[in-house]
């Protein structure tokens, strides 16, 4: 296992472009430091982007449900267990059905037929986890409002901070939203974080 | 008793359904009254209307639906009485409304125009105006009368240059058969809401109506031939908007509109809201409506999505708008609203027009008991629930490993990838070996007995259990002694054991086995 991980680490694209690592770790040092600065609602963001990783870190839940910003409905499995175990199943099925083929060993057929479909749903699942990253993101700013238009317009209602809202096209700094019980309207883009692991938001703005 | 409670049994919906509600002198039209009764129904009560003639045309006719709802089963069964309305005098009448057993429908409006030929036989088409404004909702009609019976009817509409599509509201087509002076006349309408956009004048090319004419056969092996009909290619004029009175706060509205709101509540608790609804409905689209933005000093308010919606009722456009302010009064005492103005611009004033609502108030209730919860969402306070340690905040090691995944990592490929190839690699030279064409068994034997050693006995022994197997369809292997006895040279075989350890001549055993095989080959299929 330590070879397969130290040749994932190898071939990664994140070990060849010196690229910051996407790490439920990392998130949770990038929260503290936002907690340091004062900027608790850049904390909140990076924890919920830690627990998107981690979804059973023990820590970063505690974090979350003291600032009363955990999610809903967090995912079952963190996405790289998921995907990696789907890979490894898909891979053992492959070479089952190999050996069966040059052997024509029939409990090898079995066990191919067993693994595969149970791996390419974790695979799959994992996969579709991690596509959806970025379509949603956390309300930041305390007192951001909903508008009916992107210029502004008629305010619809008050979004609650720390609640998370579904992202729409973007028009002039303006972002359509869809709270999740499905109202919707306009925002600043500047009230909202991006629920997307792979993004790091460095607490350098005072708050405000 | 039993007939009066048979009738009160029978209070269903009943409405009114009328194939067009403008009618000329002298035409007739179909009238139908549905009663929803599980029983027949008696015959519907028509208050008799002068200017109107009303007449039976039948017993009345029933059908039946099902549906389930949550596994119950519900079955509704719809009587239709068929009339023949006619039209004797010019006028606006209301029908009804009619009464059957103790429900009564909705009244109906039926207007009744000038005489007018039994059919025209023109395509007629126009916008009902010649001038129109920027933003007003202008409907494009077109109508036929004729005589003919057609079994399809297809409209070929023209291109509507300097006007647009109303999103809000569909273009209708119909079609319905009236008696006019006792003569059969079919009608054929087609209703489209547009909205006025670019200023100038505007020639629109021909619609086109083509109606398929039964001249010979009947049912599927009717031979119809088209009719083309072409209307008149209509005219407008769109004017911009008046500039420099176009008020602040102008809703983007064009039309003749009417503004209604209602509060749901006069008394509220503080910590509670009241709703307040605004209405609005006219003859103009509500594309481009801006609702009000209403502020009230000492309430929050809230305003949610606006409705909107656009229909086409008895060939005039109607649209309607309606928007839903959450009203949270922050303190004990009276909460004033003041009048809402809406501006809309009036395209038969040409100018622009305010409608507003009354002043209305809010009596907000004060009480312990009614404190409203608040939910602080603002900045937490670090500290731990109480009994509990306080969470750590310690940072932790650096980490270097990736926790995004992707199905397309090049180890995932690799893993997934390397399988895949091997198996394409075996697939590939099992198929390549089953196209590879067989050896013949016989040449190869035949070979084999030419190239056999005189000392070779173990060869011959092995040449002779192939021969035989060729010879007996069966396979090497499973050749035992008494197989191999029964052929032409019964001892050879065992006698080619023995010289194995010397007992026999191995020349003369290996010539027997030459023939023998060579015999065997010739026996064999």
């Amino acid at each position: 296992m330590s070879a397969l991980l130290a040749l994932m680490l190898l071939l990664s694209p994140a070990a060849r472009a010196q690229e910051p690592p996407v790490n439920a770790d990392a998130h949770w040092n990038q929260g503290v430091q936002a907690l340091e600065s004062g900027r608790e609602d850049l904390a909140v963001l990076a924890f919920r982007r830690g627990l998107m990783l981690r979804p059973h870190d023990g820590a970063l839940k505690a974090q979350l449900a003291q600032r009363q910003a955990l999610p809903d409905s967090p995912p079952l499995l963190a996405p790289d267990r998921a995907g990696w175990t789907g890979v490894l199943l898909l891979s053992l099925a492959g070479f089952s059905l190999l050996i069966w083929r040059i052997q024509g060993r029939r409990e090898l057929l079995v066990a191919a037929l067993s693994l595969a479909p149970l791996g390419a749903a974790l695979g799959l699942q994992a996969q579709l986890q991690v596509s959806g990253w970025g379509e949603r993101a956390l309300v930041l700013a305390p007192g951001a409002v909903l508008t009916a238009q992107p210029s502004g317009g008629l305010t619809l209602f008050e979004l609650p901070p720390h609640s998370e809202v579904t992202l729409g096209p973007t028009v002039d700094g303006a972002v359509q939203v869809q709270t999740l019980d499905g109202r919707r309207g306009w925002t600043s883009e500047d009230a909202l974080g991006v629920l997307d692991p792979r993004v790091f938001t460095a607490p350098t703005q005072p708050a405000r | 008793m039993i007939l009066l409670l048979s009738q009160l049994a029978i209070a269903g919906e009943v409405s009114l359904l009328v194939d067009t509600p403008k009618l000329s002198v002298g035409e007739a039209v179909r009238l139908q009254v549905s009663v929803e009764s599980p029983q027949q129904p008696p015959s519907p009560a028509i208050p008799p209307v002068e200017g109107l003639e009303i007449q039976l045309l039948g017993p009345p006719t029933f059908s039946q639906s099902f549906s389930w709802v949550n596994g119950q089963q519900s079955q509704q069964v719809h009587w239709v009485f068929t009339y023949q309305l006619k039209g004797t005098r010019e006028g606006s009448y209301t029908l009804g409304p009619v009464t059957v057993g103790s429900t009564a429908s909705e009244p109906l409006a039926i207007q009744v125009g000038p005489q007018q030929s039994a059919a025209s036989e023109d395509l007629s088409v126009s916008f009902g105006t010649e001038r129109a404004w920027v933003g007003q909702t202008l409907l494009y009609s077109g109508e036929l009368r004729t005589e003919l019976r057609a079994n399809d009817r297809r409209w070929k509409l023209p291109a509507f240059t300097g006007l647009a599509d109303d999103p809000l509201a569909q273009g209708v087509s119909e079609e319905f058969v009236s008696s006019v002076q006792g003569a059969r006349v079919a009608t054929y309408r087609v209703h489209i809401p547009l909205i006025a956009s670019e200023p100038g004048e505007h020639t629109l090319s021909s619609a086109v109506l083509t109606l398929q004419i039964p001249v010979s056969g009947r049912g599927l092996f009717v031979r119809t031939e088209p009719r083309i009909f072409t209307g008149k290619s209509p005219t407008l004029q769109i004017q911009p908007l008046p500039e420099g009175q176009d008020p602040a706060t102008w809703s983007g509205l064009v039309g003749s509109f009417t503004l209604e709101a209602a509060l749901d509540r006069d008394q509220v608790a503080a910590g509670e809201s009241a709703q307040l609804q605004l209405r609005l409905s006219g003859d103009g689209s509500f594309r481009d409506w801006i609702p009000p933005e209403l502020s009230l000093e000492g309430a929050q308010v809230f305003g949610e999505v606006p409705a909107t919606s656009g229909q086409i009722e008895d060939g005039a456009y109607r649209g309607q708008g309606r928007i839903t302010y959450a009203i949270l009064p922050s303190e004990p005492g009276v909460l004033e609203i003041p009048p809402i103005e809406i501006q809309v611009f009036d395209p038969e004033l040409g100018a622009y027009r305010t409608l507003s609502t009354r002043p209305a108030q809010i009596e907000v209730l004060a009480g312990a008991d009614l404190e409203p919860e608040v939910v602080d969402f603002g900045p937490a306070q670090p500290q731990g629930p109480e009994g509990e340690p306080q969470p750590s905040l310690e940072r932790r090691p650096q980490p270097i490993r990736s926790q995004a995944f992707s199905l397309t990592h090049p180890l995932a490929l690799l893993l997934m990838g390397l399988p895949v190839l091997g198996l394409l690699v075996q697939l590939g030279r099992e198929l390549s070996g089953r196209m590879k064409p067989a050896p013949d068994p016989h040449a190869e034997l035949r070979a084999r007995i030419a190239g056999l050693q005189t000392g070779d006995l173990a060869g011959a022994m092995e040449l002779l259990r192939a021969c035989g197997a060729l010879a007996t369809g069966r396979s090497a292997g499973v050749l035992q002694g008494q197989d191999l006895a029964s052929f032409p040279d019964p001892g050879l075989f065992g006698e080619l054991q023995a010289a194995r350890y010397g007992a026999a001549d191995p020349g003369e055993l290996v010539e027997r086995t030459r023939r023998l095989c060579v015999a065997l080959l010739e026996a064999a299929p």
